[in-house]
């Protein structure tokens, strides 16, 4: 192994070996690790890797060759087939690992301070670590299997960190429909990773980007299973619903992962596999349509959203959108530049969304009157009732989440509650109504307990008095 | 301080209206217009963020005496009526309330009888109860409990030691328990209880019949009505036509939105369109709400319940509707009208649309809706109640088994049942909350009685070297504490924070004038700051150059809104590294590098240039020599301050600074109503100097030296800092003094914020004062940090009189102080201003912290994380959610709730007749939501007055001498949590020389 991978190692390792240390502590302590010990492991990992990533890149550029491969050799290796794991850093992935390590270690420490005293602290750092681990594989990984492994644990990261409020109906509901989203999307993504396979007999970036050319149309499917791949985590249009939804969770965790790193992994990954978007010129196409679109509905639902996080979350999908623009059309710099600079900028504004009252106070006393009239254009174009349904369209987010669900969830739902129907229908025919008997109820049974059992579990929620939407802390 | 400009709601105010025709009111078309006006004490009463003030939440029940109005409050909000019961026996468990107090409490109220076949007797009963606890399990729950709970398997963790030994010896649990549980069984079957009648809404009876509850969905789109109608600026594209009213609005809106494509909303289009095609105009929002009701056949009687319920489902931002109704003036752009009758039919049509599509859903057959929610099937079974476990738990804890349980016959059962009923939870909770204020009170009101004597009658000095007149903040008690620990001749006053000066302020960076006085309050001056004259030219020059930096700063803010300019600034944001990094993890650094602070020269315009010079809004320009001289006379007469100045007279205002907290209005001084009482102390320390006034005052028998010069400045109490406002005036004689008064504020400042230090688990306990001071600085700066300062979450106990006799007490900063001299003031003139201002400021703070600790998740705002500001107006959780009000519970986790304790120098004649002329303060003393102790000014003895037949209760002189230690910083090092009263010996004013 040659020497100027250590530091990189380094690097990459301490994340892994946190998330460890907080995972098989939950596991194995039944109670989670005390803050201050929490606390000294976030902030010992996060700067020691950082530093490490540090002086790889110093040793990097005094070298000034690229860094080599670093295979860990073949997880399965037949014939025909061939699966070796390796790492691999670029120019690309050491800019992603590198934002992933600072924007991680600084919503690290923004964290260890803001979350001080509230139930889940471990819970919270444990799924940062794993959203750092994940994204680690996405992009030191050498192929696409490793990019998927860290794609999913960077979205069951995301949706955990959503309902990490798990008291709370929202949170859990919303938490529930980005995992749901991420993971239907991502069978396009699985596909495009089965086809690799099989169309080159590798998924090793390079592999793949020698073979791109020479596929025709092949290369045009797996771009546009690409394509799919990368809208769900980035929230493109018809997507987009989860994104403000995933505001749920605490404001930490919406910087890191709705500003800062998850939702450009779907322009990471486009960037990663340019090679083969380069020779779909159809999926390209598709592509700059998505993100136009994705940009047009981003800032026309933006513009209506009355708090600061929905603002904040439609304005990121907008960028977003741009950036599928730029890659769509060739201009993958620039994508680059726009994605690592956004990523700081909205971390940035996310993590200051609390302050939206103070910086409006210091706006208008530099201004020394009120705002200036926004929103002018629009008013002077056209007539009062086109006006009024944009106005509409826009406030209910164009309808994108009602349509998903009342025409794609709620027929799999109907179906799925007619097996489950015809399921209880067999049961009931052939067994008793007692299924097995656990301890508790035999000794309820001998306590004359059990009829009581039967009549109430059928009760519904009782409470017919207030309803509150508060919630609960 | 919940109160509308108007007059203090009367209790008949407060009382809620008789409903429906006929039965009070003399309308009958006013019948709507009175439940609204009832429903609108219910919800929740917040102003828009930035002008946060403290308040009662229950302010609505305060004609009800204490204890009634939180039950009336929970059965009719939902929320909680007490503090949980756990939290109340661990603080028992751990020594906070004492046994003693405990068993004073039971005594009030609980008779002393004998329980047939017992050795305990009611008495002893009750606080067995208490102590320990008792669950009220049936059905389902308690199977599981006797099951895999395990309470047949072991004896329960906590018993009194007696019973488990009696236990113990008759043999083991496993034997023991199944045998007590047969025979309590035997001698009592379950009781099944009929299931409540489901509520008046569709939803109620919708989630009573299982077929789910439409609310959620409903919420969702009506949140975003309301958060679209209420938005003040932070939308790019603001709701249009707002100013036809929200139920306008929304109806234009949805009519011409095209197809509505949500599924249960399908027919809100056409609904929308046929509600305003109407012939003769579309219905008003009343007419809308009277056919709702018809529609569901509501009769009149019930209605009142039904909207009350309607609304409080979402009673946020019913709450914000209401309160920018009542008081318009709290909108900066006025450009919505918002009505709570509007928001009521609107959400009146949603939830008919909501529950007919979930009644579709249910297969329940078409028809009018009335006969829909008809065929619903029967609500489920109420789980039955089961005084067995009942008979159980009170046996164990009286160390009975089977055989002593049977022994005590039907008479023995009849009573422990008997007294059981009487005491159920919510009495056990108000005896043990009770016995919580009674140990604190004894505490608290036994140090006054022993440190009382200490101070009381040393002549004070003939000329004191500074004298200092802060907020009767809280925060500010330490403060005083340590200056006057340093110099004996110091003197230090306390009152409310406006200092008298109740202003509409503009200050130089100030867009808007904002008003600088209590809420209730409505100010009639106007002040500006302007620069001084000299410097005027310069900095009218520089307008232009600051309106262009002003217009790319706004350029920038909204670059989130608009696409174009957000990729400009996308593609460099990566500069943003280094600042955000550096302010996160050296946050007192980065604040020293970024703040530039070129402040300029200015000075107040203060005096008005003709008699009826006024603005454009009729409020009139600063203020004449003559009212001048009446609110500096008035301000020295209440705090005691007419003879005796010092050379220097410093007037200290209180503000608060933190960053990234969308409450930071609650930090701010209330007495201000939420702004910093820089201005205010700076407009004195002007009056007061002004040679006119001083000739006035000594016509009014104020005799203020000529050598005495006032001296504003702002305390700003999140990192301590103190500045001095128009020190350039300060005469050159008395530089020397103010240089004094410097040194001795910077170490004060320190032991200041080591003493606040204490209470931060991130600031290690062995700390310098220097290390303390620079850790409140960067808390202040830090970005990160929920909890900048504790506000008033330690509040507990007010002092009003003189501060002689209270100097040298260690308070812990839990006390308001209030200077008050009796002796000038023989006819209760004096004290009955400061209590009318006082006693509601006081107690509105106390409370709402009292009830943001008890529920907050419905009277406070829950944890701050997922906070959400929308629209510059409240805070939503995360996504979508009701507006969240209160206090958030950063803010009030240390606190110890309890009703404020006022401690009042005046004999209780004096207070009968403050009582007499002031019927909201009357109100709050007899309904008992403050605690009151009289103490007499000329033999310090003290009463507290516990109302009813009793009236006032001489207080027991306390025995034990009060711990004394040099300075305070010795009581508390080494010390985290609540601290006991001590005398700070440094501190006690001592006659001497210079």
């Amino acid at each position: 192994m040659p020497p100027i991978w250590i530091p990189f190692l380094a690097a990459l390792a301490l994340p892994v070996l946190g998330w460890l240390v907080l995972g098989l502590h939950a596991l194995f302590a039944f109670q989670p690790l005390g803050e201050d010990h929490v606390r000294r492991l976030v902030a010992t990992v996060f700067s020691l890797a950082f530093g490490a990533y540090v002086v790889g890149l110093g040793w990097l550029g005094l070298t000034g060759a690229p860094l080599p491969e670093l295979p860990f050799g073949a997880l399965v290796s037949l014939p025909r087939y061939h699966m070796s794991m390796g790492l691999h850093l670029d120019g690309l992935s050491l800019g992603l690992l590198g934002l992933t390590l600072s924007l991680s270690g600084l919503v690290g420490a923004f964290s260890v301070r803001y979350l001080h005293r509230e139930p889940g602290f471990a819970r919270f750092f444990f799924l940062l670590f794993m959203l750092t681990v994940g994204l680690e594989l996405i992009a030191a990984g050498d192929g696409l299997d490793m990019l998927f492994a860290g794609w999913e644990l960077v979205g069951l990261s995301s949706a955990l960190l959503i309902a990490f409020f798990s008291r709370r109906r929202g949170p859990v509901e919303h938490g529930l429909r980005a995992y749901v989203i991420y993971r239907t999307v991502d069978v396009a993504l699985l596909m495009a990773v089965v086809l690799a396979h099989h169309l080159v007999g590798s998924v090793r970036f390079e592999d793949i980007a020698a073979a791109a050319p020479a596929a025709g149309g092949l290369t045009t499917l797996v771009g546009a299973l690409l394509v799919i791949g990368a809208m769900g985590k980035s929230g493109s249009v018809p997507f987009s619903g989860w994104v403000p939804r995933a505001m749920e969770g605490p404001t930490p965790s919406s910087a890191i992962f709705y500003g800062a790193l998850s939702i450009h992994l779907g322009p990471f990954l486009l960037l990663r596999m340019w090679p083969v978007l380069e020779h779909a010129p159809a999926a390209r196409v598709a592509l700059v349509l998505i993100g136009l679109l994705t940009a047009a509905h981003g800032s026309m639902v933006g513009r209506v959203q009355h708090d600061i996080k929905g603002t904040l979350a439609y304005a990121s999908v907008a960028q977003v959108g741009l950036m599928f623009a730029e890659i769509g059309l060739g201009w993958t710099s620039l994508a680059t530049l726009h994605l690592f600079g956004h990523a700081v900028w909205r971390a940035n504004q996310l993590l200051r969304a609390p302050s939206v009252l103070s910086e409006r106070d210091e706006l208008m006393a530099a201004l020394g009157a009120s705002r200036s009239a926004r929103g002018l254009h629009i008013e002077r174009l056209l007539p009062a009732k086109l006006r009024r349904a944009l106005y509409s369209f826009a406030l209910q987010r164009w309808y994108l989440d009602d349509v998903l669900d009342r025409f794609v969830v709620q027929p799999l739902l109907r179906g799925l509650r007619a097996i489950d129907g015809m399921d209880q229908r067999a049961a009931a025919a052939t067994g008793g109504p007692l299924v097995a008997l656990g301890q508790g109820e035999s000794l309820a049974l001998q306590l004359g307990e059990l009829p009581a059992l039967d009549g109430e579990r059928g009760a519904a929620a009782g409470a017919p008095t207030r309803s509150t939407s508060g919630g609960v802390a | 301080m919940s109160i509308e400009s108007e007059a203090p709601h009367s209790p008949e105010d407060a009382a809620g209206p008789a409903i429906g025709p006929g039965a009070g009111s003399p309308h009958h078309d006013d019948w709507l217009e009175l439940i609204l006006h009832h429903a609108g004490h219910l919800v929740p009463e917040q102003n828009p963020l930035e002008q946060f003030v403290h308040h009662n939440t229950l302010h609505a029940y305060e004609h009800l005496p204490f204890e009634e109005a939180l039950k009336a409050a929970s059965a009719e909000l939902g929320t909680a009526a007490a503090q949980p019961e756990v939290w109340l026996r661990g603080q028992l468990a751990a020594g906070r309330i004492a046994e003693v107090d405990l068993e004073a409490e039971v005594a009030l109220r609980v008779p002393e009888r004998a329980l047939p076949g017992l050795s305990v007797g009611e008495r002893g009963l009750v606080a067995l109860l208490c102590q320990y606890g008792l669950s009220d399990e049936a059905g389902a729950t308690l199977a599981w409990r006797l099951t895999d709970g395990g309470a047949l398997r072991a004896l329960p963790v906590d018993l009194p030691p007696a019973a488990r030994a009696a236990l113990e010896a008759q043999g083991p649990a496993e034997a023991v328990l199944p045998a007590l549980w047969s025979a309590a069984r035997a001698l009592r079957p379950r009781v099944a209880l009929t299931p409540p009648a489901p509520g008046l809404r569709p939803r109620d009876q919708l989630v009573a019949a299982g077929l789910g509850d439409p609310d959620p969905m409903v919420h969702q789109a009506l949140i975003r009505w309301c958060g679209a109608y209420l938005d003040t600026g932070h939308a790019y594209w603001p709701m249009m036509e707002r100013d036809r009213g929200f139920l306008q609005s929304v109806l234009l809106h949805a009519a011409s939105g095209g197809p509505d494509l949500r599924d249960w909303l399908e027919e809100l289009p056409a609904v929308a369109a046929g509600l305003l095609r109407r012939p003769g105009g579309a219905p008003t929002a009343d007419e809308i709400v009277e056919e709702e009701l018809q529609r569901l056949q509501i009769a009149r009687p019930d209605a009142e319940r039904f909207i009350v319920d309607t609304l409080l489902a979402l009673r946020g931002w019913a709450g914000m509707f209401h309160r920018l109704e009542a008081r318009p003036d709290l909108w900066p752009e006025p450009v919505a009208r918002p009505r709570l009758v509007e928001l009521l039919a609107v959400r009146l049509v949603l939830d008919r649309l909501g529950a007919e599509h979930f009644l579709n859903r249910g297969g329940v057959a078409a028809g009018p809706l009335v006969q829909r929610l008809a065929r619903l099937p029967a609500p489920a079974p109420a789980e039955p109640c089961d005084p067995a476990w009942t008979l159980v738990q009170v046996a164990l804890l009286l160390g009975l088994g089977a055989d002593g349980l049977r022994r005590l016959g039907p008479a023995g059962l009849a009573a422990i049942e008997g007294v059981v009923a009487r005491t159920p939870a919510f009495t056990r909770q108000l005896i043990l909350q009770t016995a919580y204020e009674r140990t604190y009170r004894r505490r608290m009101v036994d140090a006054v009685a022993l440190h009382w004597p200490l101070a009381a009658h040393l002549p004070p000095p003939a000329r004191p070297s500074a004298q200092l007149l802060l907020c009767m903040d809280d925060r500010e008690e330490s403060l005083r504490r340590y200056l006057e620990e340093q110099d004996p001749q110091l003197e230090t006053y306390g009152l409310a924070g406006f200092f008298g000066v109740a202003m509409m302020y503009r200050g130089l960076d100030g867009a808007k004038a904002r008003p600088l006085c209590p809420a209730p309050v409505t100010p009639r001056h106007l002040v500006e700051e302007v620069v001084v004259d000299e410097l005027a030219g310069a900095h009218a020059a520089g307008a232009a150059v600051r309106a262009r930096k002003a217009k790319l700063k706004e350029g920038a803010y909204t670059a989130r809104d608009t696409l174009l300019r957000g990729s400009l600034l996308s593609l460099g944001g990566w500069l943003a590294l280094v600042p955000l990094a550096s302010q996160l993890l050296s946050p007192r650094l980065h604040a020293r590098l970024t703040q530039r602070q070129v402040r300029q020269k200015t000075r107040l315009r203060l005096l008005r240039p003709g008699p009826e010079a006024r603005d454009g809004h009729g409020l009139l320009l600063g203020y004449s020599f003559d009212e001048m001289a009446d609110i500096v006379t008035r301000v020295l007469q209440d705090i005691g301050l007419v003879s005796r100045f010092a050379r220097l007279v410093v007037i200290l205002g209180h503000g608060s600074h933190s960053a990234n907290n969308p409450h930071r209005g609650a930090y701010d001084c209330g007495a201000c109503g939420g702004g910093q009482g820089g201005p205010n102390a700076r407009a004195f320390a002007v009056m007061a100097n002004a040679t006119e006034v001083r000739q006035i005052l000594r016509s009014r028998g104020i005799d203020v030296p000529d050598d005495t010069h006032f001296l504003g400045g702002l305390h700003d109490t999140a990192n301590d800092a103190v500045e001095w406002l128009d020190a350039d005036l300060l005469p050159a004689g008395h530089a020397p003094d103010l240089a004094a008064l410097d040194k001795k504020l910077s170490v004060a400042r320190e032991n200041n914020a080591l003493e606040r230090a204490r209470r931060f688990m991130s600031a290690p306990l062995d700390l310098s004062p220097a290390q303390a001071l620079a850790h409140v600085e960067a808390r202040a700066e830090d970005l990160a940090q929920p909890r900048p300062e504790l506000g008033h979450a330690t509040n507990a106990v007010a002092l009003i009189g003189r501060r002689q006799w209270s100097r040298g007490l260690f308070l812990d900063r839990r006390a308001f102080l209030i200077s008050y001299d009796p002796s000038i003031d023989p006819d209760a003139q004096i004290i009955s201003r400061i209590l009318a201002a006082a006693g509601p400021v006081g107690a509105g703070i106390s409370l709402e912290y009292f009830f943001s600790f008890m529920d907050p998740a419905l009277y406070g705002c829950g944890t701050k994380l997922p906070h959400n500001v929308t629209g510059f107006l409240g805070v939503m959780d995360g996504y979508s959610s009701d507006l969240r009000t209160g206090l958030p519970w950063q803010m009030v986790e240390i606190h110890e709730p309890m009703r404020l304790l006022l401690i009042i120098e005046a004999t209780p004649t004096m207070l009968g007749k403050v009582l007499e002329r002031h019927p909201p303060v009357a109100q709050l003393v007899v309904n008992q939501w403050v605690q009151v102790v009289s103490l007499d000014p000329q033999t310090g003895a003290l009463q507290h007055f516990v109302g009813g037949s009793a009236g006032w209760v001489p207080w027991a002189m306390p025995s034990g001498p009060l711990p004394a230690v040099r300075s305070s910083v010795e009581w508390f090092r080494g010390q985290r949590d609540h601290l006991l009263p001590a005398t700070i010996t440094d501190g006690l004013p001592r006659p001497g020389v210079r």
